[in-house]
């Protein structure tokens, strides 16, 4: 599995544009590459940065809302998550992987880059822990498929050799999920919660938008 | 009991944030922490302990602080935004006791009115952080001054009004149940509120740290590793 990750002195500070411009073998017109590298070589790494997203699943009744609900599942290893890490690959996707896209964002002198998430599939072996994404996501043999078309705005947070950015995956829900949904604070009060979940919930400003 | 010397608690209500009675359990409770960052061209500055006065560690990467019911009271009594109060030795309070400078003549349940009526909004809630970031900042340069050498004078009058649109603010919450009001100042204006050549004298009691080794504790603080995101991961458009 070959997963998109960079030096990590090239993406701190205004390096990174300026790393990926004097790449060449990298551009092709507004689109840019990063190196790949074979995951379980680089996994331990001390000198590269590997790009996840997170994607959680949020619960979407069709109201604008502040409530920032998602879907709660339990991992194989017993633990509460309200999302799934994926690998980042800019060039074509694969199970356990988000198919992102970097673009040259606005027209300014410079390189202003966007960074776009247009897909997750999710890997086989999570399907039976994922079962409200039945009818509602769409599965190509076997393998549910989430069409995120989003934007990455920026990196949330650091975990292991990994830079984190979230997106949310927003699903339909009705009363009756309404056990399978839990607030920011309700997942913080469970016993066994995932480790990226809950720095996912931790890093969010949702206790400064709860005294609104 | 001193109720000023105890952190404000919030209570999540229907997902709102509500101020917990002092009399309250303190299980599934959220304080709230003040944390100032302060960057350098290429990582954060870092404080000594001797010089925070508080904690086991060595370093520290932030002045933090929690707010406790004496600081709501003790901001709210503030005259003048730009003294700092001293104790009546002339000694500055401790870091995590800054209201101990004044002694409050509210009783248990007054404060904790006075409490409820001022933190319960968004609004007030932020003048109080915004006052309680001043004063820490003003405290820290002139703390400085009184470790080195009193022959510089150091502008610890702070205009928040001109420098706050430069301050990057950041929210979470820590793992050990605290609401934090994170504040990331620029290395300009770091550079102004402590001069490079005070930091040169005062080397043993502050250092510049750069990005690499920062990197190495972001895994165990979370505001570290959340305040590196903010500052020095690339931002997309």
């Amino acid at each position: 599995m070959k997963v998109a990750a960079v030096p990590w002195n090239a993406f701190f500070g205004y390096s990174f544009p300026s790393h990926l411009a004097q790449r060449n073998d990298l551009i092709e017109r507004d689109t840019f590459y990063l190196d790949h590298y074979e995951h379980d070589e680089i996994e331990h790494s001390s000198s590269l940065f590997q790009l996840l997203i997170f994607v959680t699943f949020d619960a979407y009744s069709g109201k604008l809302t502040i409530r920032d609900d998602r879907y709660l599942f339990t991992l194989p290893n017993g633990k509460y998550a309200i999302g799934l890490p994926f690998h980042v690959n800019l060039f074509e996707p694969a199970p356990g992987m988000a198919y992102c896209s970097l673009k040259r964002g606005l027209p300014f002198p410079g390189v202003y880059i966007s960074c776009y998430c247009n897909k997750v599939i999710i890997p086989k072996e999570l399907n039976p822990y994922l079962d409200f994404l039945l009818y509602q996501a769409p599965m190509v043999n076997g393998y549910y498929e989430l069409t995120i078309n989003k934007k990455i705005n920026f990196i949330s947070f650091l975990w292991n050799s990994h830079l984190v950015g979230k997106v949310g995956y927003r699903i339909p829900y009705s009363d009756t999920d309404s056990h399978r949904i839990a607030s920011s604070w309700q997942f913080l009060e469970l016993p066994e919660r995932d480790e990226l979940s809950d720095l996912c919930i931790r890093s969010e400003e949702s206790w400064y938008l709860a005294l609104v | 009991m001193v109720l000023s010397a105890s952190l404000v608690r919030y209570r999540v209500e229907n997902a709102r944030f509500k101020v917990a009675h002092f009399t309250d359990s303190l299980s599934n409770t959220y304080s709230v922490r003040v944390e100032i960052f302060f960057a350098t061209q290429d990582g954060l500055l870092a404080f000594s302990g001797s010089l925070l006065g508080f904690g086991t560690n060595e370093w520290y990467f932030k002045l933090s602080h929690g707010l406790s019911y004496g600081d709501i009271y003790i901001l709210s009594e503030i005259p003048n935004p730009n003294d700092i109060p001293l104790m009546h030795n002339g000694d500055y309070p401790p870091w995590d006791a800054l209201w101990s400078v004044v002694s409050c003549p509210l009783s248990n349940e007054e404060l904790c009115n006075l409490v409820s009526a001022e933190c319960s909004s968004l609004a007030r809630l932020r003048i109080y952080i915004h006052n309680c970031f001043a004063l820490l900042l003003r405290h820290l340069p002139s703390r400085l001054r009184s470790c080195v050498d009193a022959k510089y004078y150091i502008q610890h009058t702070v205009n928040l009004h001109g420098i706050m649109n430069h301050i990057r603010e950041f929210f979470y919450v820590d793992r050990n149940n605290c609401a934090v009001w994170g504040f990331l100042i620029p290395s300009r204006l770091t550079y102004e509120f402590l001069p490079e050549y005070l930091l040169a004298d005062g080397s043993s009691y502050v250092k510049p740290v750069p990005l690499e080794q920062l990197l190495l504790f972001a895994e165990s603080d979370l505001g570290l590793n959340f305040c590196i995101a903010n500052k020095f991961l690339p931002v997309f458009f």
